[in-house]
C-alpha cells in the first residue's frame, strides 16, 4: 500500500533552478540530452553526470526524488549491462565463463558506459519537471516554438494538450490508485496468494480505471470549459517568463558544454 | 474486543520537500456498541486518522489493532471485513458500473452470496429505491443520491466497526434522518466513529468525543466534559460548538447564566429563559 | 440579469425523465438567491444550465441577454458567469494552487500583475494563503472545496453560481463564506445563485426557490419559508438547533424574531 507520497512530479519551492526561465531550462535539457548522445568517452560522461549533480543540489530537490525514474528504468539498465557484457564465443579477456557464456571486460565497460548514460538522460530530463511546473513548461514550449505560428501551426493549443497529457500521467496513477483504495475498503486483496491469485485480483481495477479514465478526461474538458479556457490566444499567466540575464548564461553554459562534451571529449 | 489506536503518527509525502505533519500522536479507541465523535477544523487529520482506523493508511508511528491483533505479518488482515469506511467523498468510493453492483461488491467479497440481498436492503436503508437506482451508474447521481449510495456500500458489509467521514455533508432533512437511524441500528452490534462538521446532528448519540486540532488531540472525553470545556476550545481555535451552544456560552460570559450549556435545544430555552432579565 | 423561461431539462439516457419541468426564475445583479430542495430534486442541474454547462431541452436561458444555446456567444455566457460545483474535483484544472484559482482569470487575458493580486486577494479572502503552493489533489477535502471557491472569486465574475459551497467546510469557514457571498452580492453588486440545504445560509438570502421534483414549490422570502413547517419539510430543510431555540424562547414568551440563526442574535434579542 501506498504511503499517501504526492504523484505530481513537481515541487514546489524556490530555488534558482525554479526560477529560470522554462524555455531557458528547455534549451539547456537539449543541449544536454544532444551532449549525452555526442559523449563517446567517460570524461565526457563526467562532465555531464557533475553537471546533473550541480544542477540537482542547485534545484534543492530531495535526492530521492530525482532518483525515483530510476527504479521505473532499472530493469532496462541490467538488461543493457547485460546485453553488452555477455558473449557467447570466447571473449579476448572473459572475466568470467559460465557454460558457453562469458562475461568479457570491454563488453561490462561499455555496458556500464549505456547504463550510466541511461540514468543521466533520466535523471537529468526528471530535473526539468521537478522544477517546472506542468503550466509553466506548456508556455516554455509555446515560446520555443512560437515561430512555428508562421507555418499555422497551432502551438498554443499543442502546448495546452501537452500540459493536459503531463497532468494526465499523473492522474492515470491517481484513479488506479483510488480504485484499489475504494475495493480494498470493501475487502477485496491485492496482496495475498500466487502470482496468478493477484492478476486476478487486479482485473476489477482495470475494467473501471479504462472507463473512468475517459470519463475523467472529460470532467477536466468540462472544468475547463466552465472556467472559459479556450485556446491559449490571449491567454496569461501567473508567472510571466521571460529570458533575463541568468537564463541566456545558463544557456551559454549548456552550450559550452555540449561542445566540449561532443568535441574535445 | 475494540479497534484501538495508539500514539499514532502520520506525515504525508515523507522524504520529499513537502512532507505533512498531519497526525502527531493521536490515541483513541471504540468498542462495539459504543459511538465516538471526531471534530476538528478542516486539515486538522480527521479524515487521516479514520483511514488508519480502517486500515488504508499505515501510520508513521504507533499501533493499530483490530479486537487485539494488529496487521503484522499475520495471514488473515485484521481489517477485511470487520471495519467499514464510508469515505468523505462519494465519488471516490464508487468504480462499478452500476450503483447496484458498487454495493454489492464489499458483501460478495466477503463471501456473503452474491451481496445483491445485502445491497437491495442497505439501499432500502438510505432511502433509494433499489427498483430506480441499481442500474444508474453512480458517476451520474446527484450529490445526496452519492452520498447515500456510498454509505450503503459500506452498510452492506454489516462491519464491526463502522467509520463515517461527514455522512450527512450534501444531504437533506430525510437523509440527515436516515443516517440517524442507520447509526442507532449499527450501534446494537458495531462500534461507530463519526467524524463531522456537525456536532449538533450527532453529539446526542455520543459517548466520547475526540477533537483534532493541527494534528493532536484538543480534546478527549464524555460530551458533558466537552461543554464545560466548550469556552477553552473556541478561543483556542480548536472547535466552533453549535450556534445553541454559542448562544448559551456567550450568555453565561454576560453573566446571565452560570449553568454549563446543554444540547438540548427545549431544555436551553428553559434555562435561558428562566435567567434574569429576558425581554 | 440570468432568467429561466419555462426551462425544462432530461439527462440524456435518462428514460424521458425529466430534472427540471418548467422551471421560470431570475436573479438580478445584487441580488443573493438561494436554492433549496431534496435530494434529487434539480438544484445542480438548474446551477448547470446558468452557466450553460447544459443547454435546456425546452424553454430557454439568458444571462445578460445573451442565450446560453448560442453557440457563438456562449462564452460571453461563462465570462458572466463563474461556478462553484458541488464537488471541487470536477472544478480544479491546475497542479498548484496558485496557479488553479490563476486559470479562470487567466483565460481572461487579466494582465499579469492584476492577476497576481487577484490570485492573492482571493485565497487571503478564503482563508488558504499559506497553502498557495501545495497541490490541490493532495488536500483535505474542506481545502479543496476553499481552493474552487477562490478559483470563481478570481474571475471576478458579474454572476456566481455556488453549489453547495460549505458543504465541506468547517463550522468557522462556513461562516465566513456565508459573509463573504453576502458581501459579493449586498456591497459588490454581484448577482449570486446559492444552492443550499442549511437554514442558516438560506435565511440570509433575498430571496429562496425551493425545488420539488424539477419543478419550483416557492419563490419568496426566507422568513416566509422558515416560518412554512409544511413548505421546510417538502423543501428537505431542517431546522437548525438555534431555530428550534429560538422558538421554544418565542413559545415561552421572549422577543425573538423570526429568522434568527446566529447565538449574537439571539443574546442580543433576548439582553437588548
Ligand atoms: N494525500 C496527501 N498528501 C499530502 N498532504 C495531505 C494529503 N491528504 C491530506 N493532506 C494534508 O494533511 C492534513 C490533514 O488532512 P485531512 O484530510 O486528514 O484533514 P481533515 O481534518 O479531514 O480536513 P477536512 O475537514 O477538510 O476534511 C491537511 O493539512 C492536508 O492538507
Ligand atoms: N448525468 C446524469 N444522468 C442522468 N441523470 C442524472 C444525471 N445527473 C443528475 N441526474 C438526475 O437528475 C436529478 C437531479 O439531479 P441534481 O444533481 O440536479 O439534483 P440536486 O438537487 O443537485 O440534488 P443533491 O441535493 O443531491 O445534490 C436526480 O434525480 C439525478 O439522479
Ligand atoms: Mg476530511
Ligand atoms: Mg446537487
Amino acid at each position: 500500500m501506498r504511503r499517501g507520497v504526492g504523484l505530481g512530479n513537481y515541487i514546489a519551492v524556490d530555488s534558482p533552478v525554479h526560477a529560470l526561465d522554462p524555455a531557458a531550462k528547455l534549451g539547456i535539457v537539449s543541449a544536454f540530452t544532444v551532449g549525452l548522445f555526442t559523449a563517446g568517452t567517460f570524461p565526457g560522461l563526467t562532465l555531464l553526470a557533475v553537471t546533473v549533480i550541480v544542477g540537482t543540489l542547485a534545484a534543492s530537490v530531495p535526492i530521492s526524488a530525482a532518483l525515483r525514474g530510476v527504479r521505473t528504468v532499472s530493469l532496462i539498465l541490467v538488461l543493457t549491462i547485460l546485453a553488452n557484457a555477455l558473449r557467447w564465443e570466447p571473449a579476448t579477456v572473459a572475466l568470467v565463463r559460465v557454460g558457453p557464456l562469458a562475461v568479457d571486460g570491454e563488453g561490462l565497460a561499455s555496458g556500464v558506459f549505456f547504463a550510466v548514460r541511461i540514468v543521466l538522460l533520466v535523471v537529468g530530463t526528471s530535473l526539468l519537471t521537478l522544477t517546472t511546473s506542468p503550466v509553466e513548461l506548456a508556455g516554455g514550449i509555446e515560446r520555443v516554438f512560437a515561430p512555428l505560428r508562421w507555418l499555422r501551426v497551432p502551438v498554443g493549443d499543442l502546448a495546452m494538450t501537452l500540459t493536459i497529457a503531463l497532468r494526465f500521467i499523473p492522474t492515470t496513477v491517481e484513479e488506479a490508485d483510488r480504485i484499489m483504495t475504494a475495493q480494498t475498503a470493501r475487502g477485496a486483496r491485492f496482496d495475498r496468494g500466487g502470482p496468478i491469485a493477484r492478476a486476478r485480483a487486479y482485473a476489477p481495477v482495470l475494467v473501471p480505471l479504462f472507463f473512468n479514465l475517459f470519463r475523467r478526461a472529460d470532467e477536466l474538458a468540462t472544468a475547463m470549459e466552465a472556467r472559459c479556457y479556450r485556446g491559449s490566444d490571449g491567454r496569461t499567466q501567473l508567472r510571466e517568463s521571460r529570458m533575463r540575464p541568468a537564463d541566456w548564461a545558463s544557456l551559454l553554459v549548456a552550450g559550452i558544454l555540449l561542445i566540449a562534451t561532443g568535441v574535445a571529449l | 474486543m475494540a479497534l484501538t489506536l495508539t500514539d499514532v503518527a502520520f506525515d504525508y509525502a515523507v522524504g520529499t520537500s513537502l512532507a505533512q505533519p498531519a497526525l502527531r500522536g493521536v490515541t483513541f479507541s471504540v468498542a462495539p456498541g459504543e459511538c465516538v465523535v471526531v471534530l476538528g477544523p478542516s486539515g486538522s487529520g480527521k479524515t487521516t486518522l479514520l483511514r488508519i482506523a480502517g486500515g488504508l493508511l499505515i501510520p508513521s508511528r504507533g499501533d493499530v489493532t483490530v479486537d487485539g491483533m494488529s496487521r503484522g505479518a499475520r495471514r488473515v488482515d485484521p481489517f477485511r471485513g470487520a471495519v467499514g469506511l464510508a469515505f468523505q467523498r462519494p465519488e471516490a468510493q464508487f468504480f462499478a458500473a452500476t450503483v447496484g453492483e458498487d454495493v454489492a461488491f464489499g458483501p460478495r467479497n466477503l463471501g456473503n452470496g452474491d451481496g445483491a440481498a445485502a445491497a437491495e436492503s442497505a439501499l432500502e436503508l438510505v432511502g433509494l429505491s433499489p427498483g430506480d437506482f441499481a442500474e444508474r451508474s453512480p458517476f451520474t447521481l446527484s450529490g445526496g443520491e452519492a452520498r447515500r449510495a456510498a454509505l450503503a456500500g459500506i452498510l452492506a458489509m454489516s462491519p464491526r466497526y463502522l467509520l463515517l467521514d461527514e455522512p450527512t455533508s450534501g444531504l437533506d432533512a430525510a437523509g440527515h434522518r436516515a443516517v440517524s437511524e442507520a447509526i442507532a441500528r449499527a450501534r446494537a452490534t458495531a462500534g461507530v466513529v463519526v467524524v463531522t462538521h456537525d456536532a449538533a446532528e450527532f453529539l446526542d448519540h455520543a459517548d466520547r468525543v475526540l477533537v483534532l486540532q493541527e494534528g493532536a488531540a484538543a480534546f478527549s472525553g464524555s460530551v458533558r466534559d466537552l461543554l464545560a470545556d466548550a469556552d477553552r476550545l473556541e478561543a483556542g481555535g480548536a472547535w466552533v460548538p453549535p450556534e445553541h451552544v454559542r448562544a448559551q456560552l456567550l450568555a453565561r460570559r454576560l453573566g446571565r447564566t452560570t449553568s454549563p450549556p446543554v444540547l438540548d435545544p427545549g431544555e436551553a430555552a428553559r434555562i435561558l429563559f428562566a435567567s434574569g432579565g429576558v425581554t | 440579469m440570468i432568467r429561466f423561461e419555462s426551462v425544462g431539462f432530461a439527462y440524456p439516457g435518462s428514460g424521458g425523465r425529466s430534472a427540471l419541468t418548467r422551471v421560470t426564475l431570475t436573479v438580478e445583479p445584487g441580488e443573493l438567491v438561494a436554492v433549496a430542495g431534496a435530494n434529487g430534486s434539480g438544484k445542480s442541474t438548474l446551477a448547470r444550465l446558468a452557466d450553460g454547462l447544459l443547454r435546456p431541452t425546452s424553454g430557454s436561458v439568458t444571462v445578460d441577454g445573451v442565450d446560453t444555446a448560442d453557440d457563438e456567444r456562449v462564452w460571453d455566457v461563462r465570462s458572466l458567469v463563474g461556478m462553484v460545483f458541488q464537488d471541487p474535483d470536477d472544478q480544479i484544472v491546475g497542479t498548484i494552487v496558485e496557479e488553479d484559482v490563476a486559470f479562470g482569470p487567466g483565460n481572461l487575458g487579466v494582465a499579469p500583475a492584476e492577476l497576481r493580486e487577484r490570485v492573492d486577494a482571493s485565497l487571503a479572502a478564503v482563508g488558504l494563503s499559506a497553502l498557495s503552493r501545495r497541490e490541490p489533489h493532495l488536500l483535505s477535502e474542506g481545502q479543496k472545496q476553499r481552493v474552487a471557491i477562490a478559483g470563481a472569486l478570481a474571475m471576478r465574475p458579474a454572476y456566481l453560481v455556488l453549489d453547495e459551497p460549505t458543504s465541506m467546510l468547517d463550522p468557522g469557514g462556513r461562516r465566513s463564506v456565508l459573509d463573504l457571498i453576502d458581501g459579493l452580492a449586498h456591497r459588490e453588486g454581484h448577482g449570486v445563485l446559492h444552492v443550499s440545504h442549511d437554514a442558516t445560509g438560506i435565511a440570509r438570502a433575498d430571496r429562496v426557490i425551493v425545488l420539488e421534483s424539477g419543478c419550483v414549490a416557492y419563490d419568496g422570502t426566507p422568513a416566509g419559508l422558515l416560518s412554512d413547517q409544511a413548505m421546510l419539510a417538502r423543501a428537505g430543510i431542517a431546522l437548525p438547533e438555534i431555530g428550534v431555540l429560538a422558538d421554544a424562547l418565542r413559545a415561552l414568551g421572549a422577543r425573538v424574531p423570526e429568522g434568527t440563526m446566529d447565538a449574537e442574535s439571539l443574546v442580543g434579542a433576548l439582553w437588548p
